[in-house]
């Protein structure tokens, strides 16, 4: 009797012995996965941008705050970034035209899932492969672009060849490829406007101009900061559409082509953190403006 | 009346003819680079272009994946996007479980870390991260192309959520049972989160297929190369050779609009499912 008694208490102590070791078992490998690839790197970010590590030489020199001394006077640096302030022309455009879809999408026609479907197979494919494709579009002697242009008797433009067109030629491109994540952002959001106010304020005589102005707008409001924020911070982090369009005379070097250009061309790495050390702490100013504008919207 | 009536109709008409205008901007480059792609190049120069190809070959793709070796790249791509897939899944919904039905310490300590790393944009830790991964002598090795990009911080946010549903009861009877914590999660929980699991393995197959930025840097041999990389190496390359192009552009696309189309309604899921409105 003893015996059995004994053994079944040591069989309950080990299963909450289990219990309690289970939770980091089952967190573990994600946590540390975390840790190496996100909070070390940086964490280790900023010494980094305090030394002249470079790929090529293996001793690196604390240098203190040259890099970031060396970036004021950067022309380079500043022309990337005079760029980059070029490209947020980009987030009105791209809104507006995700808002529009969303708003004709939101008519209840048959079929209309099936487009749904189709506005928004640009955002899952390849960057890269896609820009091949407008490679060509924008080609000036053949194509498409310049095709259309000759059809309606216009002069044919430079499109990405050309310094004055190439940003946008380039917004044009990313306004293809991402109008569909805010189409579906928008969508939801007009889904969840009640029938019943809208009604209401047909029975006043409210024109359906009024009501899209005074009720759907300002209850999309959630989504309006959602979107802003995310496509401000895409913008900063204009990369691949830039690294494969890319304008003559550097025009359209964004921040991020420049220090990936100067961390892994020039092998520059010390210099490169410190740049990209600059970008965080703007990007997470950003992200922290955001948290406190959704969270007041939330109260 | 009649006048209310005519005017839905022009409303319909308009509304018609506007989807039908998007459709085609979006829908046509893609049919028209698949059907370019089967193009000799000297067609490319036609002014108008032409529509559809006047004489149809396969020589673009013959050209790349017998010399341009499109085949290895290919079967990398398949190689680092399953891997990375796989282990997503497991970590990410593992992860959310831990964080979801257990108490312990530092719980939600940790959990703030999991949720704040997913606020820090990939260039402030990339050239860290190239240096600790080149210290690790992974550089240019499939272990330094799959390791980066294993497990995701904002799909444990997304199972954590999930999984809070799950009733608690539920696991409490499954342990009066008799029943293992593993076995918990893998008879219990993993069968009650299957459209989670289709979110996220969906939405990370894309996501690995179309990976640029990091193994642009840790892959230098062409041997390791993906798709992506593949294809901007291509273009810079051969900056005339449209024909091939647009091939390549076939090869790295179609796959992933058909799969997009055959489970699309997990796309739409994703983000009723992370809360985003």
């Amino acid at each position: 009797m003893n015996i059995v008694n004994s053994s079944k208490v040591q069989k309950k102590t080990k299963k909450v012995n289990m219990i309690k070791i289970a939770p980091y078992l089952f967190i573990g490998p994600a946590v540390i996965y975390i840790f190496a690839a996100t909070i070390i790197p940086i964490i280790m970010a900023l010494p980094i941008s305090f030394t002249n590590w470079s790929a090529l030489t293996p001793d690196k020199k604390f240098v203190g705050i040259d890099n970031y001394q060396k970036l004021i006077y950067d022309k380079d640096f500043w022309n990337s970034c005079l760029i980059t302030v070029k490209f947020f022309v980009f987030v009105p455009l791209v809104m507006l035209v995700s808002l529009g879809t969303a708003v004709i999408l939101n008519v209840k026609l048959r079929g209309i899932k099936f487009f749904r479907v189709i506005f928004y197979s640009p955002v899952i494919t390849s960057t890269i492969a896609v820009a091949l494709l407008f490679e060509w579009f924008y080609q000036p002697s053949f194509g498409l672009f310049n095709n259309i242009l000759n059809f309606f008797g216009l002069a044919g433009i430079g499109w990405v060849n050309n310094a004055s067109t190439a940003v946008m030629s380039v917004i044009i491109f990313k306004i293809w490829k991402d109008f569909g994540i805010g189409m579906l952002i928008y969508l939801a959001g007009l889904q969840d406007v009640p029938g019943e106010i809208k009604e209401a304020a047909s029975i006043d005589g409210a024109t359906a101009w009024q009501k899209f102005i005074y009720i759907t707008m300002p209850m999309l409001r959630p989504a309006h900061i959602y979107l802003l924020i995310t496509n401000i911070i895409g913008v900063f982090m204009i990369f691949q559409e830039t690294y494969m369009l890319k304008g003559p005379l550097n025009s359209t070097r964004s921040v991020i082509n420049y220090i990936y250009d100067k961390g892994f061309s020039s092998a520059e790495m010390g210099y490169a953190c410190a740049m990209s050390f600059v970008l965080f702490l703007i990007v997470m100013t950003v992200t922290l403006v955001q948290y406190k504008a959704t969270k007041m919207d939330l109260l | 009346m009649k006048n209310n009536n005519a005017r839905k109709i022009y409303f319909k008409i308009i509304l018609y003819l506007l989807i039908l205008i998007i459709t085609v901007i979006v829908a046509f480059p893609f049919l028209w680079m698949i059907l370019s792609s089967f193009k000799e190049l000297s067609e490319f120069y036609n002014v108008p272009p032409t529509f559809l190809p006047e004489k149809f070959n396969l020589d673009n793709y013959r050209e790349l994946f017998s010399r341009g070796q499109f085949g290895v790249y290919y079967l990398n791509s398949i190689l680092v996007t399953s891997i990375q897939v796989v282990t997503s899944i497991l970590i990410d919904l593992a992860a959310g479980y831990g964080f979801a039905k257990y108490q312990f310490k530092y719980r939600n300590g940790l959990f703030l870390m999991v949720l704040s790393s997913t606020m820090i944009p990939w260039v402030a830790t990339i050239i860290p991260l190239y240096i600790l991964v080149s210290n690790l002598k992974m550089v240019d090795t499939y272990w330094g192309l799959i390791l980066v990009g294993m497990a995701d911080a904002t799909f444990i946010f997304l199972a954590r959520n999930f999984m809070t549903s799950i009733p608690t009861p539920l696991l409490e009877a499954a342990r009066i049972d008799g029943a293992g914590e593993l076995t918990i999660f893998r008879k219990i929980v993993i069968p009650s989160v299957k459209p989670l699991i289709a979110v996220i393995g969906i939405q990370k197959m894309i996501s690995s297929w179309n990976a640029f930025q990091w193994p642009l840097l840790v892959v230098n041999s062409d041997k390791y190369r993906t798709l992506p990389i593949a294809i901007a190496k291509l273009s810079s390359q051969y900056e005339d050779a449209y024909d091939l192009k647009m091939a390549a552009a076939v090869v790295a696309i179609v796959p992933v609009l058909v799969i997009y189309i055959l489970f699309q309604k997990y796309f739409t899921e994703g983000i009723s499912l992370s809360g985003i409105k």
